[in-house]
């Protein structure tokens, strides 16, 4: 089948139509309206933007398009040259959205609740977690992930040997060095650690990413 | 009688451990409470130097844990303050000549004697900081705001947590407030954050130390050291005593202001 030479697609401005001005007007608005018939209750009501490019349109072609478009409840909202830039951003983050596998509830926790300090090592074939501080000096190691509530100022290794989808998170979030599966970090000298903000470690596209744990981003295990 | 068996220790050297030992010592001697300091650095013993007492080393530990000797015999008596003892290290051997179990013993037989048995460690965590702490109902950890002091003092409040010592006091020594002021020095809320125990004094740096340290004369029997001031502190809240815990040098603070206030400024 050909290329469509109709096509309607969401922006963050609203709806946009395309049409290969190319093509013979009266083809462009039969493909319209087979395009409309498709899903008319979508249509119904909808307004659209008319994307015309850096071509001159005839105010007969206009007329008809928007004839055409009437038919199935569009209303056009408006005429914009190309409309590129405009279309549905992707997400803020340049990294892939934080799709972790579901929770095994066979998967053992392991439970410490008190300062790790310099010299001391906690290491689990699950998951660790720390009520308490971990300090400068110290390591954690987990099979599986890292949560600690409170600060990570020492060394945090998840992950062990090679689950990539281990994570590390920390309410204050400063180790010396991470590891997640065979991946290495160590955070930048000057690096912004807002304090109180909750942060997240994990593996994307073959590095260790850190970011903000942002409220409202509800509970992860959810996503995904 | 029961007294307090209190190790002082650091991790880290040169801290300021052997200073803090004999001046708190002096200075709860001097508050009328029995006092010894112990000096558990075998080999490499300081504490009778800062103490001024080493001409008169007779016996010391080890003669005490191999039998030599009684430990009354080993222990010196100040001649400053009749309540302020000092049981001295050997120089000629090493921290193997004492063992974990006859510092129990010895820390035991002091304990029915005098209020406060004020141990010295050596540096490092092997077999003398071991020795040290044998015998501790409390401790002092001794720490200056350096990071790598402070990362010391964090493995040493590890390892006394794993040995179910329950009281562990923190001192702060050779604070510098001017440079704290600048940012240039860590704060003291910095070295709370991570250590994360009580407060039981913090020392100004101060040059009386010095001096005084290589006199064997005590800081805490001047009554002008500002350091001398910050032992006497701690002495009082070892006590039991509500003296709160500032920075001492708020009076040479208020001198400058004073001094500023005359320049007309």
């Amino acid at each position: 089948m050909a290329k469509p030479r109709v096509k309607l697609s969401g922006t963050d401005y609203g709806l946009l139509l395309r049409l290969e001005w190319d093509s013979p007007l009266p083809q462009l608005l039969v493909e319209l309206e087979e395009y409309l018939q498709q899903s008319p209750k979508f249509f119904a009501g909808a307004q659209v933007l008319l994307e015309i490019g850096s071509r001159p349109v005839l105010q007969q072609d206009m007329e008809q398009l928007t004839v055409v478009l009437l038919r199935y409840g569009v209303t056009l909202q408006g005429v914009v040259p190309i409309l590129d830039g405009l279309e549905r951003r992707p997400p803020p983050a340049a990294h892939a959205p934080f799709t972790p596998s579901p929770p095994d509830p066979q998967t053992l926790l392991h439970l410490e609740q008190r300062t790790v300090r310099s010299g001391e090592k906690v290491a689990a074939e699950g998951h660790v977690i720390i009520v308490g501080d971990v300090n400068p000096g110290a390591e954690v190691m987990a099979g599986h992930n890292i949560f600690v509530w409170g600060a990570l100022r020492g060394s945090a290794y998840a992950g062990v040997p090679d689950r990539e989808e281990a994570i590390i998170a920390a309410l204050h979030f400063a180790p010396i060095q991470l590891r997640i599966a065979g991946h290495i970090a160590r955070p930048p000298e000057a690096r912004a650690t807002v304090a109180g903000t909750p942060e997240l470690a994990r593996i994307d596209q073959n590095a260790i990413v850190v970011e903000a744990w942002e409220r409202g981003r509800g509970g992860f295990y959810k996503r995904g | 009688m029961a007294g307090r068996v209190i190790t002082v220790t650091s991790g880290k050297g040169g801290v300021g451990k052997t200073t803090f030992s004999a001046n708190v010592s002096a200075a709860l001697a001097a508050l009328g409470k029995r006092a010894v300091a112990v000096d558990t650095d075998v080999g490499l013993r300081n504490l009778d130097i800062v103490m001024g007492l080493e001409n008169r080393i007779v016996y010391d530990l080890v003669d005490v844990v191999e039998g030599r000797c009684r430990l009354q015999k080993a222990i010196i008596r100040d001649k400053r303050i009749a309540t302020l003892h000092m049981l001295p290290a050997a120089q000629t051997r090493d921290k193997s000549a004492v063992t974990p179990d006859a510092m129990e013993k010895i820390c035991a037989e002091l304990r029915s004697q005098f209020d406060f048995t004020i141990v010295d460690s050596p540096a490092g965590i092997e077999s003398g900081f071991q020795n040290a702490i044998a015998g501790a109902d409390e401790v002092v950890i001794v720490t200056t705001p350096h990071v790598s002091a402070i990362r010391d003092a964090d493995r040493v409040i590890g390892l006394l947590e794993a040995a179910e010592k329950q009281q562990i006091h923190l001192v702060i020594n050779r604070l510098q407030p001017e440079m704290v002021r600048r940012g240039d020095m860590l704060d003291i809320s910095d070295i709370l954050d991570i250590l994360a125990i009580e407060l039981l004094g913090i020392i100004p740096e101060d040059e009386c130390i010095v001096v005084s340290s290589n006199r064997g004369e005590l800081a805490a029997l001047h009554a002008t050291s500002p350091a001398g001031q910050a032992y006497k502190n701690i002495a009082r809240r070892l006590l039991g005593e509500d003296v709160p815990v500032l920075p001492v040098e708020e009076d040479r603070g208020l001198l400058k202001r004073l001094a500023r206030l005359f320049k007309g400024q």
